[in-house]
């Protein structure tokens, strides 16, 4: 094969042999990525359309909802649980529940984080954190009774984990059985739980309330609440008495 | 001789093979072109097609999410009632009361009998000591024992001690232990 052959084949095989090679480097450069990057992209559609789907439920459902309704009963359950130990309401609440049930509070005193009871571990063990009030008080038993049975139904929840009766002739039973007054000690319970560190997520579907949380809800409605303790202002004589009330 | 014929045959045909093998050459050669510009557009068309899908449903997603955002605080009410009630169920199912013990110790509080001494434990364990002034007061003490042992409430219920005192009054101690 001289110069003039290979000439002649490269002039007639030339562009058919450029046309196979740009093919090649095509399907190589420009094919192959972008097929690639249509299969990423679907599966990418794939999982924007189950993303659409779970957001669209969460909103559906949000829409749903009361915001006043929600707020109440969060702010009951955070009433009933709170995130803080919280002395000062258990203990102005005790001691309205007293003053109901003509039972004298004699002391209290605190025991903050002490566990006290089997029952106050396990709940440890569930995340729960546990403050111990001692009251002292003279009552009589049937009032006494009142008080225990309402402060089983206070909030912040409370629980009576002891309960110790000290009697003497003087102020203890009466010939008859029945108890007029006595000096006791009672031990209380109180719980609380920190808020969980994230409130809500985008991604994450909204939490349910069932039927049985409902319930339990409701049922907290009837709870004894902490009512702050009205301030006594003192009465300004307006008029001719006192032309300068301010 | 003859010879000089074939090969002026031979080289025409050789000519007409290789004008054959060129025209199909160059007509593979444009359909593989064709081909190649056929896929690249349905590959182009397509990735474009796909692009603009995907941007829709991610214009799509973040008007949801703005959405969500905007009732952010219901969602974290939402999460904050569901996590109080789990703990205050939990609370409620382990928490003892103490109601029915001190309903069932007012019973026991018979005319003639004097307490002295209670205590109730957080395990619901009651006990509690005093004095009967009398057989028949004891007799009544122990007649409302038997009622609340029908009841089946309680694990135990049991008088670690019962003695007659020299003034002729009863020293009675008792324990009840809930289930």
């Amino acid at each position: 094969m001289n110069e003039k052959d290979l000439n002649e084949i490269l002039r007639e095989f030339g562009l058919p042999l450029a046309i196979f090679l740009l093919v090649i480097a095509g399907c190589f450069f420009f094919i192959i990525p972008n097929v690639k990057q249509i299969l990423v992209l679907r599966s990418e559609l794939k999982k924007q359309s189950q993303e659409i789907t779970a957001l669209s439920a969460k909103v559906a459902d949000l829409k749903t909802l009361s915001e006043a309704e929600l707020y109440e009963s969060a702010n009951l359950l955070q009433e009933a649980l709170p995130a803080e130990k919280d002395f000062y309401k258990v203990i102005t609440l005790v001691k309205q529940l007293c003053q109901q049930n003509n039972v004298t509070l004699v002391t209290f005193s605190f025991s903050p984080g002490e566990i006290a009871s089997e029952s106050a571990k396990e709940k440890s063990a569930l995340g729960l954190s546990s403050t111990s009030i001692s009251l002292e008080f003279v009552s009589s038993f049937e009032d006494f009774l009142k008080l225990t049975n309402q402060v089983e139904r206070i909030l912040p929840l409370a629980e009576v984990s002891g309960i110790k009766f000290s009697l003497g002739t003087e102020n203890g039973a009466s010939a008859s059985g029945n108890l007029l007054g006595f000096s006791g000690k009672m031990n209380l319970m109180t719980y609380y739980a920190p808020l969980p560190k994230v409130l809500g997520d985008l991604e994450k579907p909204l939490p349910k309330i069932s039927n049985q949380d409902k319930k339990l809800i409701e049922d907290l409605k009837s709870y004894f609440k902490f009512q702050p303790e009205a301030e006594e202002t003192p009465e300004v004589t307006v008029g001719r008495e006192n032309p300068f009330p301010f | 001789m003859v010879i000089g014929v074939n090969l002026i045959n031979l080289e025409a045909k050789r000519t007409v093979e290789i004008i054959r093998l060129r025209r199909r050459v160059k007509n593979l050669s444009l359909l593989f072109l064709l081909f190649f510009i056929f896929l690249s557009l349905v590959t182009f068309g397509g990735l474009i097609f796909v692009n603009s899908l995907s941007k829709k449903n991610q214009n799509k997603i973040t008007l949801l999410k703005e959405q969500i955002r905007s009732m952010e605080k219901m969602e974290s009410y939402l999460v904050i009632i569901s996590d109080r009630t789990k703990n205050i169920n939990t609370f409620l199912k382990n928490k003892h009361s103490y109601s029915q013990l001190l309903e069932d110790l007012r019973t026991l509080l018979v005319p003639g009998f004097k307490l002295e001494d209670l205590q109730i434990g957080s395990q619901g364990k009651l006990t509690m000591t005093g004095r009967c002034q009398d057989l028949a007061s004891i007799t009544a003490l122990n007649e409302q024992v038997d009622k609340i042992n029908q009841k089946k409430i309680y694990a135990q219920i049991a008088y670690p001690s019962l003695s007659k005192s020299p003034k002729g009054d009863w020293e009675v101690s008792l324990e009840l232990n809930e289930k």
